[in-house]
């Protein structure tokens, strides 16, 4: 009996299970989100992109992910060479340059969505062998791994997905035994920086969002009625959290079943596909299908995290818990931001919104963390002996 | 690395996903009514459609009053502006020149001159649309200038892509990425990269070279811009055709004042705290101290705001311009600085956001009663035109025959119509119609609701929005009676609107309806007034002394239908005659003078067969044409000698013979007087004698306000001249009713309108000895008596019909030196079963005589209709009579 034989017994298929109901969800609802649409057929093509997901995922499975300890260097260089790239040569799609036009190949890249898993397996290539490490090696070092991505996504502009870095960061750092007082002078760090770029480098459209998201807590019922500013400011701005807004909480408990959802039939919904995926979920299935969505997530994420307690080699465990912190914020994050728990920006939610990259990009950080779980690699680390 | 930080991590994750799903719980199950009410809100819409108003016609079917329905063209700026190229080259020009040096630089009168406008708005730099540094005179912006440049990409965005045809916000956010990708140049420059790369589908040049696009670009815009204009332009000459009555309409002028509006609209009050701040940042107390301005006048900040807004405002113009100035100097090759004239210091709170030419949404109408070729072609071109709408509308029409829009004397019978109005004339009447429309939509959008299982507060919402549909509706399009018949009869004539129930997409297409409540037109109100007789008496009243006033009443005498009802008031500063309501409304003193004869002689007649104990009209005095004492302080008389006229009542009444009646006064006393007057409804049978007010008014249907009442107002006059009619007013409609009355035996009640159930009247208590010898006066007053001037149209009158012509006239004294007399002729045609016509005339303010004034309005009236064959058959039953000339012969 070979290696290979016992692979898929040594699977967590529970992983696979959650992964994949998660997938067909979302194609379910990229169908319903654009069914009678000018986008109709995106679901057919997302069925396609999902496909393709699984044949990189199940690569990701059968490479044994030593060798992508071994390249992960390499593949943070090609992550940050796409990333610098489609600042010059990239498609400006809705004002913002973020993917590569693949000739004949009739889609775009998104190289920030690779470039989180580059990341991830630069962050846990790097501390692998620094158990506890602080100061330079782990902290600051990890940290210039994650801006220079971070910084290039930002500057695209994709603010959301530049968010997505850092909690990636904090999370593998933490894992590996960073001490938490280094961390919090990140963190501060982190908010001086945020604090610095409000004003010199943040996009007016990006602090008009912000500052419409700070001010609609203190609206009421009759400001949003009567003040025609904020009904301006909702037609503008506002507009996409606002109709978010509308399609979770006129989905009720139960929501108005699969394809009714009117903020959806009716087009009040913008980029339900993608962005606000998670919106037509809610308008649609309720409070419980969003929560049922959500649950699912963090099941997942949960599945994810006690992979990596149950792996002893610390590459791995990084790569999981990389991997479990950046699906799981990513899905958070979307939903925050469709229920204006957060300022409006585009962020789609793993494995559910439409698109490739996001797609397949999921699909290989979970293949990775498979694979991490089937294997019984040697523990290289003296961590592992604990 | 220990499990527990990844516990923790688990934790935090768990703890995240656990408020999340609260989060959304409080959105979705806690406040969800809300949202739901928001969601219906977003989808439901109530569409209304305007009802046809019922017509008004005469009694021959004549309309007289009808609706028609049409198209009204409208105009909604703020859709105009943000999205027709014109206008957005003019306002985004206009903006950048106004944040420059103070002024605006284009109009939409010279459309032409918009050219120039795009050349200035594809010459801005990018480095303006990202640095609000950039802007010289950014302290007094409107918008502020956080917001600027935002309208401005908006406006460069917006105009490129409206003449390029593709979409505007593919455009703009590609224009977006130059902008904030540190682009070169200026807009067209950017703009040509864009199109060479083809980042906008749709958006592409075919020059090689940068130069070359950017010169390509330019001229296809401007060539756009051209032919937009042209459509503009002949959009308005089509509009010019359209105006029928030659009147002119100066669309761009039009545009223009909406232009204006829509800028002032967004000119909010400043505050002094963003006076203060503006001031501030825009170193103008820097520039202040440095300045020779003596600024020792005022301490401190409370004292620049204690100063008078004129100094303020000279200040800071000053330093304005001299900002101006300074910018100007340095200014990048833009446009021409021209003269900088910098406006007034206007700032804006500096928290605010500007709502967008939030005043201008509502639609405003351009034109109404559009020709419907005309409508159908705007329809066609909708797309073209932005910012136009195309609505269904209704219009009143009033006339007697097409073409003529003129009612004539019948205006103020058939009444009018006005927009409805919370604040209007006539409140009570306006809240009861709308409010019973209220309940009935309201009631339609809670069975719907119903249907939709939906939650009370959500129901309530809708009924709402149904109200509000239903008060825009009346806003736009809502006509309710004012007066007249339009009035009375409003509840027919008005009909209910329709309304649509429906839900619709972002792009307010109509996916499903869930209620329709169809249009219920108004019904028809037919008059009685039969036009062509209405016609006949205002060429009798008109072809004798125009400038007097006076009126004709002619009534149905067995019905009590109004055939015909006609009245004239005439100003000495006006030259023509008007029409008025003299006929059943007070415009002066009416005393009805010697026509309240026949009434007093019915009643004494009636009171000497009951109590033979009055004195009989034989024993009655001679009449000596001689003044007589009546008691201590006067002395009445009769005009003429009658001799013993004065004991025969037929004589007395032909002869209007004033001591025949004097002393029935006598025998009667003032009580049954005043009963008699009450029989008639000249008064009101249970009123005290000293101050009698008149009936209520009996026309059936109309609003009482309208129709002034009889009244007696006996003050001042002694017993015997209430007899002969003096403190008697009474207004022509009514003196006709009563000879009605003695025409036939029974009152009847008055009807305007056809449709009103018909009374059957009233029977007079009198039998055929008391109304022989009355009837016979009459007859004899027309025959040989004061009315003997018409003799020869009775006479007419009995050939063609055998009808015989009945009447009394009355000279009632209305001044003090009794020079001017109401002069009154009333009367009747047949008598009985035969009666046909009960009629009054009265020249007021007169120099003449009933006899001599009054009867021959009476008499041209009757002839006209005696010329009428089918006229004199519907009406008199006769036939065609012959000419004066021909019957001597």
């Amino acid at each position: 009996m070979n290696r290979a034989d016992l692979l898929p017994r040594r699977i967590d298929w529970w992983i696979v299970l959650l992964a994949a109901t998660i997938a067909l969800v979302g194609v379910a609802f990229v169908h319903s989100a654009t069914t009678g649409t000018d986008d109709e057929g995106l679901a057919r093509r997302q069925l396609v992109f999902l496909a393709a997901s699984v044949v990189g995922a199940a690569v990701a499975v059968v490479v044994p992910y030593a060798r992508f300890h071994r390249g992960a260097a390499s593949l943070y260089v090609l992550a940050l060479l796409a990333l610098v790239a489609v600042l010059f040569v990239g498609a400006v799609i809705n004002g913002a340059r973020r993917w590569i036009r693949i000739p004949g190949a009739g889609f775009l890249l998104q190289p920030s969505e690779f470039g989180k898993l580059a990341v991830v397996l630069a962050l846990a290539s790097w501390l692998r062998f620094r158990d506890r490490a602080s100061g330079f090696d782990g902290v600051v070092v990890p940290a210039l791994i994650t801006a220079v991505p971070a910084a290039l996504v930002f500057v695209e502009p994709d603010l959301g997905s530049s968010l997505v870095y850092w909690p990636i960061l904090f999370a593998i750092c933490y894992a590996a035994g960073a001490p938490v007082r280094a961390l919090s002078w990140l963190f501060l760090a982190g908010v001086l920086v945020i604090a610095v770029g409000w004003f010199t480098v943040f996009h007016e459209y990006q602090r008009s969002r912000a500052e419409v998201w700070a001010s609609h807590f203190g609206w009421d019922r009759t400001t949003i009625d009567t003040d025609p500013a904020v009904r301006q400011v909702l037609l503008d701005d506002g507009y996409q959290p606002w109709q978010s807004l509308i399609a979770i909480g006129s989905g009720g408990l139960t929501g108005f079943g699969y394809a009714q959802g009117p903020q959806n039939r009716f087009d009040f919904l913008p980029y339900r596909a993608g962005d606000y995926v998670f919106a037509v979920v809610a308008e649609e299935f309720g409070w419980l299908g969003a929560v049922g969505l959500l649950a699912a997530y963090l099941a997942l994420v949960l599945a994810l995290f006690l992979l990596a307690m149950r792996t002893r080699e610390r590459f791995g465990r990084l790569l999981v818990v990389g991997v479990a912190t950046w699906l799981g914020t990513q899905a958070f994050l979307h939903v925050a931001i469709c229920a204006w728990f957060l300022p409006a920006k585009g962020l789609p939610l793993p494995l559910v919104s439409q698109g490739g990259s996001v797609t397949l990009a999921a699909a290989l950080g979970i293949g990775l963390c498979l694979n991490v779980g089937a294997r019984r690699e040697p523990v290289l680390a003296a961590d592992g002996f604990r | 690395m220990s499990r527990s930080r990844i516990l923790r991590l688990v934790a935090i994750f768990v703890a995240v996903a656990v408020a999340l799903a609260a989060g959304l719980f409080d959105i979705a199950v806690l406040d969800r009514d809300e949202w739901l009410e928001r969601s219906l809100r977003n989808r439901w819409a109530f569409r209304d459609v305007p009802t046809r108003r019922g017509a008004i016609v005469d009694a021959g079917g004549v309309p007289l009053a009808w609706d028609v329905p049409g198209f009204d063209l409208e105009l909604r700026y703020a859709t105009f502006r943000e999205e027709h190229p014109l206008a957005i080259c003019v306002h985004g020009a206009n903006l950048a020149h106004a944040a420059r040096d103070g002024h605006e630089r284009y109009d939409l009168l010279a459309p032409e001159r918009a050219r120039e406008a795009l050349r200035d708005l594809l010459a801005i730099p990018l480095a303006w649309l990202r640095d609000p540094a950039a802007w010289p005179l950014a302290l007094r912006l409107e918008p502020p200038v956080e917001d600027l440049r935002r309208e401005l990409r908006f406006h460069v965005g917006g105009a490129v892509a409206a003449l390029a045809g593709v979409s505007r916000w593919r455009l703009a956010a590609a224009l977006h990425a130059e902008v904030f990708g540190e682009g070169e140049g200026d807009v067209t420059a950017a703009l040509a990269r864009i199109a060479r790369r083809g980042d906008v589908a749709g958006f592409t040049v075919v020059a090689p070279s940068d130069a070359e696009a950017r010169h390509e670009l330019v001229e296809r815009c401007l060539a756009a811009l051209d032919q937009r204009i042209v459509e503009l332009r002949a959009l308005d000459a089509r509009l010019q055709r359209a105006l029928a009555d030659g009147s002119t309409f100066e669309l761009f002028a039009f545009l223009d004042e909406r232009r204006l509006a829509s800028r002032e609209a967004r000119r909010l009050a400043s505050l002094p705290e963003a006076e203060s701040s503006a001031l501030a940042d825009a170193g103008f107390w820097a520039w202040l101290a440095e300045s020779s301005v003596p600024w020792h006048e005022w301490p401190d900040w409370r004292g620049w705001l204690s100063l008078p807004q004129d100094r303020r405002a000279e200040l800071v113009r000053a330093f304005a311009t001299e900002r101006a100035r300074r910018i100007a100097e340095r200014a990048e090759d833009w446009f021409d600085a021209g003269s900088a004239r910098p406006a007034l210091f206007a700032p804006l709170p500096p928290d605010r956001k500007v709502p967008r030419f939030e005043d201008e949404r509502r639609p405003r109408r351009v034109l109404a009663r559009l020709p419907h070729e005309l409508a159908m072609w705007l329809a066609l071109i909708a797309e073209r035109q932005p910012g136009f709408l195309l609505r269904a509308s209704v219009l009143r029409e009033r006339g007697r025959v097409p073409g003529q829009v003129d009612l004539g004397s019948l205006a103020s019978v058939v009444g009018s119509v006005g927009s409805y109005a919370p604040e209007g004339r006539t409140p009570e009447l306006d809240a009861a119609r709308v409010l019973a429309d209220e309940a009935d939509f309201a009631r339609r959008a809670d069975e719907a609701a119903a249907g939709l299982e939906l939650a009370e507060s959500v129901t309530d919402a809708l009924r709402s929005r149904a109200e509000s549909a239903l008060r825009a509706h009346y806003g736009r399009l809502g006509r309710i009676g004012r007066s007249g018949v339009e009035a009375a009869y409003d509840e027919i004539l008005a009909g209910r609107p329709g309304l649509r129930f429906v839900e619709r997409d972002k792009r307010a297409r109509e996916l499903r309806m869930f209620e329709n409540l169809d249009v219920a037109p108004g019904a028809d109100v037919q008059l009685t007034v039969d036009l062509r007789l209405q016609v006949l008496a205002e060429r009798a009243l008109g072809e004798l002394s125009p400038e007097r006033e006076k009126a004709l009443v002619v009534l149905d005498a067995q019905s009590g239908d109004v055939l015909a009802i006609v009245a004239q008031v005439w100003r000495k500063d006006d030259p023509q005659p008007q029409w008025s309501t003299g006929a059943w409304a007070p415009a002066f003193n009416p005393y009805v003078g010697s026509v309240a004869k026949p009434l007093v002689a019915l009643e004494f007649l009636a009171a000497l067969r009951a109590d033979p104990a009055l004195g009989a009209p034989a024993a009655f005095p001679d009449c000596g044409g001689k003044p007589a004492p009546y008691d201590r302080r006067r002395r009445l008389r009769c005009g003429e000698v009658h001799g013993a006229g004065a004991r025969d009542t037929v004589h007395a009444i032909a002869e209007s013979c004033n001591v025949y009646f004097f002393r029935v006064a006598d025998e009667l006393g003032a009580e049954r007087i005043r009963a008699g007057f009450a029989r008639f409804g000249w008064a009101s049978p249970g009123a005290a004698a000293g101050g009698v007010d008149g009936s209520p008014p009996a026309i059936d249907g109309l609003p009482s306000r309208q129709w002034q009442a009889p009244r007696l107002r006996p003050a001042g006059f002694v017993l015997p001249m209430q007899a002969i009619g003096y403190g008697v007013e009474v207004w022509p409609l009514f003196v006709a009713r009563a000879y009605a009355g003695i025409a036939t035996g029974r009152l009847p009640e008055l009807r305007i309108v056809r449709s009103a159930a018909a009374g059957q009247g009233a029977a007079l208590p009198f039998d055929a000895t008391d109304f022989a010898p009355v009837r016979a006066g009459l007859a004899a007053c027309v025959e040989t008596g004061t009315a003997r001037a018409i003799a020869t149209s009775a006479r007419r009158l009995a050939l063609a019909t055998g009808l015989r012509l009945f009447g009394k006239t009355g000279t009632a004294e209305v001044t003090a030196d009794g020079t001017l007399n109401n002069a009154w002729f009333a009367g009747f045609v047949g008598e009985g079963h035969d009666a046909r016509l009960a009629f009054a005339a009265v020249e007021y303010r007169t120099d003449d005589h009933g006899g001599t004034s009054a009867a021959p309005i009476v008499a041209r009236f009757l002839d006209a209709m005696l010329d009428d064959p089918e006229l004199s058959a519907r009406w008199l039953g006769g036939r065609p009579a012959p000419r004066d000339g021909a019957r001597h012969r």
